[in-house]
């Protein structure tokens, strides 16, 4: 019974420790049960991948391996740290190893799940926290950079770094180091060398033979050098790069000593004689007729003297010791193109236009040689001639072959079959478009005296008709009025008219003297009126006998009178000013104001005067 | 031993060759060991003696306390059935009472026959009241168990005898009408255990295992509608 009584009691209060027991165990698996929730949802704390990979990276070299590697330790560490965890509630709550919590496979995929973005975050922290860490010393030698491209140098340099570090270098890091570290040395570098390129381009330096002024520059580039390394920051300094001796300072030479060159040269000046124009042009008179012909034959000679002046020049300007080798270097570079442009350029600029007004005066010379009765005036158109060539309307046409035409002919062989200069050519074009011109001048002076003699003589052959003694005039009588009342006054304003300047020439007396066959033609028409209107009493006499239009027709036709007219104009500050100018007797004007009458009617008015009044057109 | 009696020794059993044993060397011995002989037996004599004596005296305390314990288990018994514990009780298939909390819980919740809810909420609720002072209680169980034992006087030993075991017994039924509202408290937790949120942010595992322990007394207290046992 008390062996019973004893069992029962154990059962009953067995009850006691299974409470405390329950509620233990329920206990750690709620909390389990959270860490697992927390770990599902949030996976492991920040960091341990970072870590992992830091503390080992020679293992997490690549980027694709280390995610394989790092997924297995993440799902590793996971178990571990709930394993820990676990062991952690179980000492907490003094429950044996009876009690076990199990890491499932849910657990595991929903870390899986999250492994990814962890992964790239940790690996992105861890991949930065190594870079940081970076340091290289080591810097490749100014030969090295020479001897290789970027390419291979960049290469180089990153597997020299990534060596140097006391752990192996992420993947990521060696674009890193490429970009950071290596890059920003390859462009000091770079900076540097053309730096010092340039500095042979600039540094002054005097002497002028080519391996004095290399030497020369070479020292004071290495002066340089060693000046800007207590000065500059370590990592600009660079020494002088071999390339920069072997292949800069060679052009740098050159170009420096054709630089002089060039400034000697735009420093020649040349005198061009008159005289050696002349005598080149007489000697070789067909190369020379064209400007352009003779423009290139005299650009070669004058190249060869400049060029040949500015190397005696620059020659002088060295030191006696580097003469030598100067000469040598520039007689070796005298068809340079640098040297040849400005030579030209000097040529051209400096020595052509002074060339250009002697050949000018070459050509004038010629002129007066060939054709000197142009040149001093003395020469006139036959009279025949000029009256037909000047009455054609295609004069200007017509002038410009002059020399096809028969009777001026023989003036323009005057050369006897030479060539002569086109200046020359052009100079006695316009002679005798001169010439023409004052032939016309005379044509129209004499028609003008015509006219002016008209009443005079009218007056006259009346007085004669009504005189008792007198005979009446006939035609030919009051042609040889009109003729000598002409010849007369033309006589008297000959030279005035034609040269009013004075520079008459020395055969003024001799020219237009005689009255051109268009005038005498012209006199002999004005005869023919005067004769009609001896007849006719004198306008207080008798009304005016209006004229038909078939009589004003019939006298404009009997009446071939040459009459000349320009028309002016000219505008003012209020407005425009039309003339009719018969000479230069202003015979119609007309004016109108800009700001209210069109200036079309005003030329409207003028023609109309002009050909109602003047030309008595229909 | 003395120099002589050794010698006595040495010359019976030999080793000494010179010399023979003497008579009064041998009588002299003999008397020795005979005399050591009757020493023992009549101590033993004696201590045979005292033992009868305490096995008497015992087997009279036996007698008292086979009494004593009979009325103990008898408050005892007394004492379960007045916590409404035999009601929970089921009989085995060896005719032995067992105590199987899982047949009175089912869905998680506590599942009693109405006759078995009410001993046992009137129960827990007298027992929450007799070990409120329990120096009371185990004075009344004195006194119980000496009337109901029959024996009239104790004796000291006796008397302190039967509180020792009055304190073992009380702490006992204490400890099973404990183990039973626990027992029942502890079926209730796994519902709990599956439905943490009940428990907020408790962070600390052991503030969290005895908040489900509370709770689940709660839920005891609350289905048997009275107090439960510390």
């Amino acid at each position: 019974m008390i062996f019973a009584s004893l069992l029962l009691a154990f059962s009953l209060s067995a009850g006691n420790a299974e409470f405390d027991h329950v509620a233990t165990e329920g206990a750690a698996r709620i909390m389990m049960a959270r860490y697992a929730d927390q770990m599902r949802t949030t996976g492991l704390s920040a960091g341990i991948l970072k870590d992992a990979m830091l503390k080992n990276p020679g293992g997490f070299k690549a980027a694709a391996a280390a995610k394989d590697a790092c997924r297995e330790y993440y799902i590793a560490k996971a178990k571990e740290l709930f394993e820990h965890e676990a062991r952690e509630v179980r000492k907490r709550l003094s429950l044996d190893g009876s009690v076990v919590f199990e890491f499932t496979e849910n657990d595991e995929e929903a870390l899986l799940a999250l492994f990814p973005k962890v992964f790239e975050g940790e690996r992105k922290e861890a991949v930065s926290e190594q870079a940081k860490r970076i340091v290289a010393s080591t810097r490749p030698s100014e030969a090295e950079f020479d001897s290789k491209d970027d390419g291979a140098l960049r290469a180089a340099m990153v597997e020299r770094i990534a060596g140097e570090q006391s752990s192996p270098v992420f993947e990521e890091n060696i674009a890193y180091i490429s970009a950071n570290i290596v890059e920003p040395v390859i462009r000091s570098a770079r900076a540097e060398r053309k730096r010092q390129s340039e500095y042979l381009m600039r540094a002054k330096s005097d002497a002028l033979a080519p391996s004095k002024l290399s030497e020369d520059l070479k020292a004071r580039l290495e002066a340089n050098v060693d000046r800007r390394a207590k000065t500059e920051d370590v990592s600009e300094v660079w020494g002088v790069f071999p390339s920069v001796i072997s292949t800069s300072l060679p052009k740098a030479v050159e170009k420096r000593v054709l630089d002089r060159m060039e400034s000697f040269i735009s420093e020649v000046r040349l005198e061009v004689s008159v005289d050696a124009v002349a005598d080149a042009v007489q000697a070789d008179p067909a190369r020379h007729a064209t400007a352009r012909e003779s423009e290139k034959v005299f650009a070669g000679i004058f190249a060869s003297e400049v060029l040949s002046n500015s190397v005696a020049a620059i020659i002088a300007s060295a030191a006696e010791g580097e003469r030598e080798e100067l000469k040598e270097f520039l007689e070796g570079r005298m068809k340079d193109d640098r040297v040849s442009a400005a030579v030209a350029k000097l040529v051209r600029r400096e020595v052509m236009p002074k060339w250009k007004a002697a050949r000018q005066e070459v050509a004038e010379r010629m002129a007066k040689s060939v054709w000197p009765e142009l040149e001093d005036g003395t020469w006139a158109p036959p009279a025949d001639l000029a009256d037909e060539l000047l009455a054609r309307s295609d004069f200007a046409k017509v002038l410009k072959a002059w020399r096809e035409i028969g009777e001026l002919k023989p003036l323009a062989s005057a050369s006897g079959g030479k060539p002569v200069m086109e200046e020359a050519l052009v100079r006695a074009d316009n002679r005798v478009a001169l010439a023409f011109e004052l032939a016309r001048n005379a044509i129209a002076a004499q028609n003008r005296i015509v006219e002016s003699v008209h009443g005079a003589v009218l007056d006259s052959a009346r007085s004669k008709k009504e005189g008792f003694l007198s005979k009446t005039p006939v035609l030919n009588d009051i042609v040889q009025m009109l003729t000598e009342a002409t010849e007369t006054k033309w006589g008297e304003e000959r030279c005035k008219t034609l040269w009013p300047d004075g520079n008459e020439p020395k055969n003024s007396e001799e020219q237009h003297v005689s009255l051109y066959p268009s005038v005498r033609r012209k006199i002999e028409l004005v005869a023919r009126k005067i004769l009609e209107e001896m007849n006719i009493p004198k306008p207080e006499e008798q009304e005016p006998k209006p004229e038909t239009p078939e009589e004003s027709q019939e006298d404009s036709e009997t009446e071939e009178e040459l009459m000349e007219f320009t028309i002016s104009v000219t505008k003012t500050a209020s407005g425009v000013e039309v003339k009719l100018l018969k000479g230069k007797e202003a015979v119609v004007e007309r004016a109108v104001d800009s700001r209210f009458a069109p200036f079309d009617g005003a030329m409207r008015e003028v023609s109309k005067r002009l050909g109602k009044d003047f030309l008595k057109l229909p | 031993m003395t120099e002589s009696n050794r010698t006595a020794f040495e010359r019976i059993f030999g080793g000494r060759n010179d010399r023979r044993a003497t008579t009064d060397d041998l009588q002299g011995l003999l008397l020795q060991i005979v005399f050591a002989l009757l020493m023992i037996f009549i101590i033993a004599y004696f201590v045979f003696v005292a033992e009868t004596k305490k096995e008497r005296e015992e087997q009279v305390l036996d007698l008292n306390r086979q009494k004593l314990v009979l009325a103990l288990e008898k408050a005892v018994e007394d004492r379960r059935i007045k916590y409404g514990l035999n009601a929970l009780m089921t009989q085995g298939t060896d005719g032995r009472r067992v105590f199987d909390a899982d047949a009175h819980i089912s869905d998680g919740a506590l599942n009693l026959a109405p006759a078995a809810k009410t001993a046992f909420s009137s129960g827990s609720a007298a027992a929450a009241a007799d070990y409120k002072d329990e120096e009371s209680l185990r004075r009344s169980w004195y006194d119980e168990v000496v009337a109901s034992s029959g024996v009239e006087a104790l004796t000291d030993e006796e008397s302190a005898w039967l509180e020792r075991e009055i304190s073992e017994r009380v702490e006992s039924v204490r400890l099973d009408a404990r183990g039973v509202q626990r027992a029942l408290a502890a079926r209730l937790q796994a519902a709990l255990i599956a439905n943490p949120a009940i428990f907020g942010d408790v962070r600390d595992a052991n503030a969290l295992a005895e908040a489900i322990k509370l709770k689940s007394l709660e839920l005891i207290k609350d289905a048997i509608g009275s107090e439960v046992l510390p």
